[in-house]
């Protein structure tokens, strides 16, 4: 991205290109004056509203529901938010009875990426149809991890898989003077991964678009937590027990023959994992003790593999000024109040500030300003709602409501959702953030409506513990 | 603006407003006073202070009971109107639902109907005195029905469990403390009020309190469920609400628990075989889905349909979906009325309109919707349809709904009755709890089983006092 010699952005690039905004150095992000930004960010919800409702189905009935053929403000994007729910709203029987042509269908009404070359036959299970997918498309599907109910599938492409890593990239630096690495890593430093090296849920697919892009594909210098692979069958099963249990029929629960026949590998799998994890262990301790290495993950495997490393012996392990990056928060766990202080000791680098993103954007991802806020990065638009009526609330001073996004960085999806979650939204106009930074932030908590009005359904990246191995039980239980 | 809501112990009205708690459904706040400066008050003193209500006969129970059900007459009645006036604004059923709901509260209270319910669930003998049976032994058994000192976890959805359970309590004679829910305080406390408005000494008034505390308050629950002042929980209520009670239970304290589940309906294929006989199955159907707008536990929310799922079984099954809706919305305003629906729902409801190609959605918004499952499955969100909206699912045969019985499964309404009598015994293998006819599920015999036991019967302590004459009987030691 290429910046005039007087530092200013190139607007008319931005908004011909408007995922280019997850691009632009975190200075540059958080250096936009509000008019201008709002002007690149109309520009591109136009653009995309343009591009993608004559190829994608879902949006286009969606606008006709709402009686909108065009796009004049940016007010109007957000009448055209998707529920999470539309991303799993394929009937439950096409998984469990392996219908998965139907599955593409149903996939290709959300997606502008061409399905149409996509043959399915002989797909047995979730792993194989999205291994298709990836092999007979451009799409990338992600899967959630629900811990009731049913997964959800994303379908972002090949090119939002680059734009995620690019944000990434970014990132890692600070604002203006701040300390932040501008060298993050990526590419020419080791990299310790917190997480399974392969699998369709987000931070996989991350690490494998890193080792692609980054690394040329060399995964000698990459160490995951483990090696394998994470199933989406069985996080679906596991859903689908939780499900079943919550109906009083858990017990009836089928399993398809495919999945049976994957029982005695996944079982071998799950005996595997002490292994892995002690391997894991002696990898990084003898190949880079004491070296500058590029750390990477998601807050619940970095604090619970740091605390038992510790409880091994094994401490102090990297150069200090090595790059971290650590993104969600507690995710429902319970963490020992010295988590923070236990990562440290465990790595030898200071805790870094916490990333927030969400996986249904090409790029949400931002680091806590030295305030301690997250600020919203440019190719999202925010939208605050009323969470029982639905009402958008006013784009002024502080609001507290249910968070909407726009990011204008999808190219080949519509980038229009509705998140779960309860936010308090600075505008950053009456009362700007200290740190600097221009724009809209996040103010105090984020609490997820599920657990604000007592429901129990969580979505998170990193899995409830303990349902995939019940899971594990349910099938290695069941009779030949 | 909080309202407020009394304490009531045993015929004392304390009216301190000390704590404030928020209405469910985001609805109304409420002020009301604090138990735990009450709790010693609000238990039995002595197990036998049970001994006044005991000394009564049943006849004399029935005239209180009969006598209340006049004063609980709505348009003389202020406790019942202030009820009414909280209650359209906290729980989801429209006023013309609440009014008649209340309108219709005292006609539960008649002499006729409480003695059916003694004489069928327990015997009034067994209540008035020592029934004596003679044995093969010779041993001489007399059996009583006592009443226990119990504690009354109340729902919040409709007020039938508090009418319910204050009658319930006279007839045997316990000793009650209401623990009201948040989204319905002020039902129970209507009715204690008006008892003691009525008959401020009488037994039946002085073993009744009301009172609200948040669920899982170890303040409170922590010194009322013990085995030396309770005897008897009867908890409705979700999982949530049972897991607080369940680390109480211990022997000497019995938990009877009516906890929610869900219920469905099945329409054999004589139902469609044209038009007018489709008009006439759909009006009972409307009923068992709409009824008090879908809250309550024995609504129905799936419909299985005998249509087919070949194209003619389609289409069969599209027209009773229209026809089903006008049905809904045909419901006279008593009954059921239009409402937004839960965001959740909402949200799964909009989905299936935008993404699914496998089900068609008739209606939406607050004037109730059917959704017509093109193939033999009901939606994944089932268990959250309210608000009047069902799934209509069509079948091949009757196989399926069958085996969609589960442990969870209430009511199940059918229609014909030929085929009700058919598969009965199978439905209740998988786990059903009541079978109707189409149409009747929310008109509830009362009189007998509920949730697949008899609750009236587990509410008594049961007790046997045998006598052995020597001469009869042989001594242990002579034998």
């Amino acid at each position: 991205m290429n910046t005039a010699a007087s530092g200013a952005v190139d607007r008319d690039a931005l908004k011909a290109a408007p995922h280019r905004l997850i691009e632009l150095s975190v200075t540059e992000k958080f250096s936009f004056e509000r008019d201008d930004l709002e002007d690149i960010q109309l520009a591109g919800l136009k653009k995309r509203f343009a591009e993608l409702s004559g190829r994608v189905a879902v949006l286009r009935r969606f606008a006709e529901d709402q009686n909108l053929s065009g796009i004049r403000t940016l007010e109007d994007g957000a009448l055209l938010l998707f529920p999470h729910t539309f991303y799993k709203s394929y009937p439950s029987s096409a998984i469990e009875t392996c219908r998965f042509d139907a599955m593409t269908r149903w996939l290709g009404t959300l997606t502008a990426v061409d399905l149409s070359r996509v043959d399915a036959t002989g797909c047995a299970t979730i792993d194989d149809w999205i291994d298709r997918l990836d092999a007979q498309s451009d799409l990338r599907v992600r899967h959630s991890s629900g811990t009731s109910g049913k997964l959800s599938f994303v379908p972002l492409s090949t090119i939002e898989s680059h734009s995620a890593i690019m944000g990434m990239k970014r990132a890692m630096q600070g604002f203006g003077d701040e300390p932040g690495t501008h060298d993050s890593g990526f590419g020419t430093l080791p990299l310790i991964a917190f997480g399974y090296r392969h699998g369709t849920q987000s931070f996989p697919r991350s690490i494998d678009a890193i080792i692609r892009e980054f690394y040329a594909g060399d995964e000698s210098r990459v160490v995951c937590l483990n090696p394998g692979r994470v199933s989406a069958d069985l996080a679906s099963l596991a859903g689908r027990l939780e499900g079943a249990q919550a109906r009083g029929a858990r017990s009836r629960t089928q399993i398809s023959a495919a999945l049976l026949a994957r029982r005695e590998q996944l079982l071998r799998e799950q005996a595997e994992a002490p292994r892995h994890l002690q391997n894991f262990y002696d990898t990084i301790a003898t190949r880079y003790r004491g070296e500058r290495v590029l750390l990477q993950g998601v807050t619940p495997p970095v604090v619970e593999t740091a605390v038992e490393g510790l409880k091994r012996g094994f401490e102090r392990l990297f150069a200090p000024d090595s790059p971290f990056f650590i993104a969600g928060g507690a995710k429902g766990r319970a963490f020992p109040a010295d988590y923070r202080e236990q990562v440290e000791r465990f790595t030898n680098v200071p805790f870094p500030p916490t990333g927030y993103g969400m996986s249904e954007a090409a790029s949400a991802i931002t680091r806590m300003c030295p305030r301690g806020h997250y600020h919203i990065v440019p190719n999202l638009i925010p939208y605050l709602l009323d969470p029982d009526t639905g009402a958008v609330l006013p784009r002024r001073g502080t609001q507290t409501g249910r968070l909407g996004i726009f990011d204008v960085g999808c190219q080949t999806r519509w980038g229009g959702f509705l998140t779960g979650d309860e936010i308090t939204l600075n505008w950053g106009d009456a009362a700007p953030c200290g740190c600097g930074r221009k724009g809209t932030f996040i103010d105090g908590e984020i609490r997820r409506y599920s657990e604000l009005r007592g429901g129990d359904d969580k979505i998170t990246c990193a899995g409830a513990p303990g349902i995939q191995d019940r899971a594990l039980q349910f099938i290695a239980g069941i009779a030949d | 603006m909080p309202y407020h809501v009394p304490l009531i112990i045993r015929g004392r009205i304390i009216d301190d407003a000390d704590l404030e708690f928020g209405g469910r459904r985001g609805g109304a706040q409420f002020t009301t006073p604090d138990v735990k400066q009450h709790l010693a008050a609000l238990t039995l003193q002595h197990p036998s202070d049970l001994s006044d209500i005991h000394a009564l006969r049943s006849e004399e129970i029935f005239d209180y009971l009969d006598a209340l059900g006049q004063a609980l007459s709505f348009e003389r009645n202020p406790f019942l109107q202030e009820a009414y006036e909280l209650s359209i604004h906290t729980s989801g059923l429209t006023p013309g639902i609440v009014r008649h709901l209340y309108s219709t509260l005292g006609s539960l209270f008649s002499r006729d109907f409480v003695r059916e319910l003694a004489e069928n669930a327990i015997g009034v003998r067994y209540l008035d005195g020592w029934v004596p049976r003679r044995m093969a032994s010779g041993c001489v058994c007399n059996v009583r029905a006592f009443g226990a000192r119990a504690v009354h976890v109340l729902a919040g959805n409709v007020p039938m469990p508090s009418a319910l359970g204050v009658i319930r309590n006279a007839i045997i004679r316990s000793d009650a403390i209401f623990k009201t829910p948040s989204n319905d305080p002020i039902t129970a406390a209507a009715i204690a009020r008006t008892m003691v408005a009525m008959a401020p000494d009488h037994p039946v008034t002085r073993h009744l309190s009301v009172a609200y505390w948040k669920g899982g308050d170890a303040g409170v629950e922590a010194e009322l469920y013990r085995p030396d002042r309770i005897e008897k929980i009867i908890a409705w209520g979700g999982y949530a609400s049972i897991t607080h009670i369940a680390k109480y239970i211990q022997p000497g304290i019995d938990l009877i628990t009516m906890d929610p589940k869900l219920s469905s309906s099945i329409i054999g294929r004589q139902a469609f075989v044209d038009e007018s006989s489709m008009r006439a199955v759909a009006e009972r159907a409307a009923l068992d889905v709409a009824y008090f707008n879908q809250q309550a536990c024995a609504n129905a929310r799936v419909v299985y349909i005998e249509t087919g799922t070949d194209e003619a079984g389609l289409a069969k099954a599209n027209r009773f979906g229209q026809v089903l809706l006008e049905a809904i919305r045909a419901l006279p305003a008593h009954c059921s009325g239009a409402v937004a629906l839960d965001p959740d729902l909402a949200e799964e409801v909009q989905s299936l309109r935008m993404v699914s190609s496998e089900h068609r959605i008739f209606g939406g918004g607050q004037d109730g919707a059917v959704i017509v499952s093109q193939h033999s499955e009901p939606v994944d969100f089932a268990p959250l349809l309210n608000n009047r909206v069902a799934n209509l699912v069509p079948v091949p045969d009757l196989e399926i709904p069958i085996e969609a019985v589960t442990a969870y499964t209430q009511t199940i309404g059918i229609y014909p009755d030929s085929l009700k009598e058919q598969i009965r015994d199978r439905l209740v293998f998988n786990g059903a709890q009541r079978i109707v006819s189409l149409g009747y599920a929310c008109k509830a015999a009362m009189a007998g089983p509920h949730d697949g036991m008899e609750p009236l019967r587990r509410m008594c302590k049961w007790i046997s006092d045998e006598t052995n004459d020597p001469e009869r009987v042989a001594l242990l030691s002579r034998s």
